[in-house]
């Protein structure tokens, strides 16, 4: 066991003069917090924290579940009927320099996960991060969808304490794969989670996700989604709920590489308090992928005068027959349809209340499972403090 | 019941009500129509208490309160009710929610107790046959992707379950097909008793064919400049409103 006093002084992390990093200064933040971090180690927690930790889960227990502890696969916890592999082989390049300090300071955990026939059951990939003393894991997941598989996979984030967690979790889709690809992080208040996910889809293969955070105080997703075969389909939905001083980052690349792909990418926050959303979506269209049909709509509600909301949306195009579409708005509720509640005698707050949870609605309603999106909904609710008292 | 005096209001600086009178009494149904532009809707959404105007002057008393005094959702507790001209879509709150809501609102404000789950299926039931409103159609987000003539159902299944005092129902007409017009008719019907008040704002004639008013009154350019009983309403099927522009000129 090694516990870590780091000096982030001595680090170098990125910060606002890296554009990608503009509204997330790692630097900044990290210097604001104390850096004293045992490194995940190999042993089981004890079963009552692990119990406890699971018990944490939104995931039903009836589906095939792949249990990771601080980005330890445990295969005691698990009942799927496939595995994750540890990777031995070397790492292609050496991962992200700009978070290269950090990741020198904890032991890569490298699985992988070949999908080679459909899934008859939901995968739950569960992480949880263990509470009692902070800890920093470092963890690259690759799963691989064999040709015209089809799975439904949901990836739930918990726990954590004041802990940090690095991920990459990468998704390559063979031709005429089709994923539902559900996210969930709901962290404890102070953990940092920086996640990077690589996504390749094959010719018509088909990509469906829907990214609901409302944990964690600092959580930052890079995505890059390469359409890399003709008629690939890529769908995002994301959705945070933050308050406090959370704050949550998605950088989300798109590219279009080959003719006839489509993606669309839908996203909200709900940002109250003096919390952060960042949301910056850039569509690349390579020349040559024509009959690209592409658009990005972003939406963010702000509850209070000292919330943030960055959104940018982008295009790059070097194709000429593109439909490509792009659109952001930051608002309040909407006055009318508050009037109209009230009209029905229903007071301010409650009012506020049931159209904020109409405003997540429009994304929660593209999970897949009935019963994972009501228990979603119910804690992504009680977060906000959105649950009716009646 | 319900008494307007001098009336009026503006919004952005241009003078939209320009000194209303207007006397309700329990049991009484009253027609409002008029043009375009003439300040109709304004009128309701004014007593319903929508914020978007500037009040300049008047008063308006509602059972013995100042109503001008009350927020949207005080006067709807205290027995007021606006069917919406465009009912808002609210996808992810379900008509029963909004409905149960709205029911224990109205129950807390007269120290009753909450309605128990069977009492409000029954009533929301009840209502859903008269306006011919499916199980499945309640199920769903308010209005979410419901026809103009649906979402005024729905408007009128929320009366039902409410029972207001005083129904203002603002061009509850408009858009819809003689079958559908019919049903919110049969709706309005029901509800009508010697101790609620119905204020129907309309610009046509037919729906007073199936709801048969008190009074009627013509509203023009911010001002009522003529009232009188459900035969003025044929005598505007007749001649339009443009009979009684000469008027609107005189009184400003």
């Amino acid at each position: 066991m090694s516990l870590l006093h780091i000096d982030p002084a001595h680090l170098r992390l990125p910060d606002r003069h890296q554009e990608a990093w503009k509204y997330t200064d790692l630097n900044r933040y990290f210097g604001t917090r104390p850096l004293q971090l045992e490194a995940a180690g190999d042993q089981l927690p004890p079963d009552a924290e692990l119990q406890a930790l699971l018990a944490c889960s939104l995931a039903p227990t009836d589906g095939y579940r792949l249990v990771f502890v601080d980005g330890q696969f445990q295969p005691s916890s698990s009942n799927a009927p496939l595995n994750p592999q540890a990777a031995t082989a070397a790492l292609d390049g050496s991962g992200p320099k700009d978070l290269q300090d950090l990741l020198a300071l904890s032991k890569l955990r490298h699985w992988q996960l070949s999908i080679e026939t459909s899934l008859e059951q939901p995968l739950y990939l569960l992480f949880l991060y263990r509470k009692e003393t902070p800890r920093h894991s470092n963890t690259r997941l690759d799963i691989r969808l064999a040709p015209e598989t089809e799975a439904d996979l949901v990836e739930e984030h918990v726990g954590g304490a004041a802990g940090l967690a690095l991920l990459d979790l990468n998704l390559h889709l063979a031709a005429r794969a089709r994923l539902t690809h559900t996210r969930l992080q709901h962290c404890d208040a102070d953990f940092t989670l920086l996640q990077r996910q690589i996504a390749d889809l094959q010719d018509a293969a088909q990509l469906r996700q829907v990214h609901v955070e409302w944990g964690a105080r600092l959580s930052r997703l890079d995505a890059r989604i390469d359409l890399a075969g003709t008629a690939a389909r890529l769908d995002t939905f994301a959705l945070s709920g933050l308050s406090d001083q959370q704050h949550v980052d998605h950088q989300v690349l798109v590219r279009h590489l080959q003719p006839r792909a489509i993606s669309r990418l839908r996203a909200r926050g709900i940002v109250d308090d003096r919390a952060r959303q960042v949301f910056n979506g850039k569509i690349y269209v390579e020349r040559g992928a024509q009959g690209t049909d592409s658009d990005q709509l972003l939406r963010n509600l702000l509850l209070s005068d000292r919330a943030e909301v960055d959104a940018k949306p982008e295009l790059e195009i070097y194709a000429d027959d593109v439909r490509c579409a792009h659109g952001s708005t930051v608002g309040r509720l909407d006055d009318t349809a508050l009037f109209y509640l009230r009209s029905r005698g229903i007071d301010q707050a409650t009012a506020r209340r049931l159209l904020m949870l109409s405003f997540a609605e429009w994304i929660l309603q593209e999970m897949p499972q009935e019963s994972l999106r009501s228990a979603t909904r119910e804690a992504f609710a009680d977060h906000l403090h959105l649950r009716l008292s009646a | 019941m319900l008494t307007i005096q001098n009336l009026t209001a503006s919004v952005q600086d241009k003078d939209i009500l320009r000194g209303i009178n207007l006397s309700i009494k329990a049991g009484e149904v009253h027609a409002i129509m008029g043009p375009n532009g003439s300040g109709k809707s304004t009128l309701a959404n004014i007593l319903a208490g929508r914020e978007s105007y500037q009040l300049t002057g008047g008063k308006v008393e509602f059972d013995g309160q100042n109503l001008l005094d009350l927020s949207p959702e005080e006067r709807a507790c205290a027995g007021l009710f606006l069917g919406f001209q465009y009912p808002v879509e609210i996808p992810g709150v379900s008509n029963m929610t909004l409905l149960k809501a709205a029911v224990n609102a109205r129950r807390r404000a007269q120290d009753l107790p909450e309605a128990t789950p069977l009492e409000l299926l029954k009533k929301v039931k009840a209502a859903a046959a008269t306006m011919q409103v499916s199980d499945a159609m309640l199920q769903r987000g308010v209005n979410e992707g419901f026809s103009g003539g649906e979402k005024k159902r729905n408007e009128i299944l929320q009366m039902l379950v409410l029972e207001p005092r005083l129904a203002i129902l603002d061009e509850t007409d408009s858009g819809l097909d003689i079958d559908a017009l019919k049903i919110v008719a049969d709706g309005v019907n029901a509800l009508r008793s010697a101790e609620r008040s119905v204020v129907l704002v309309t610009h046509y004639q037919r729906l007073l064919d199936h709801i048969k008013p008190d009074f009627v009154h013509v509203l023009a350019a911010g001002q009522i400049v003529e009232s009188g009983g459900p035969e003025l309403a044929l005598t505007l099927e007749a001649r339009g409103y443009t009979w009684l522009t000469g008027k609107t000129e005189s009184g400003a």
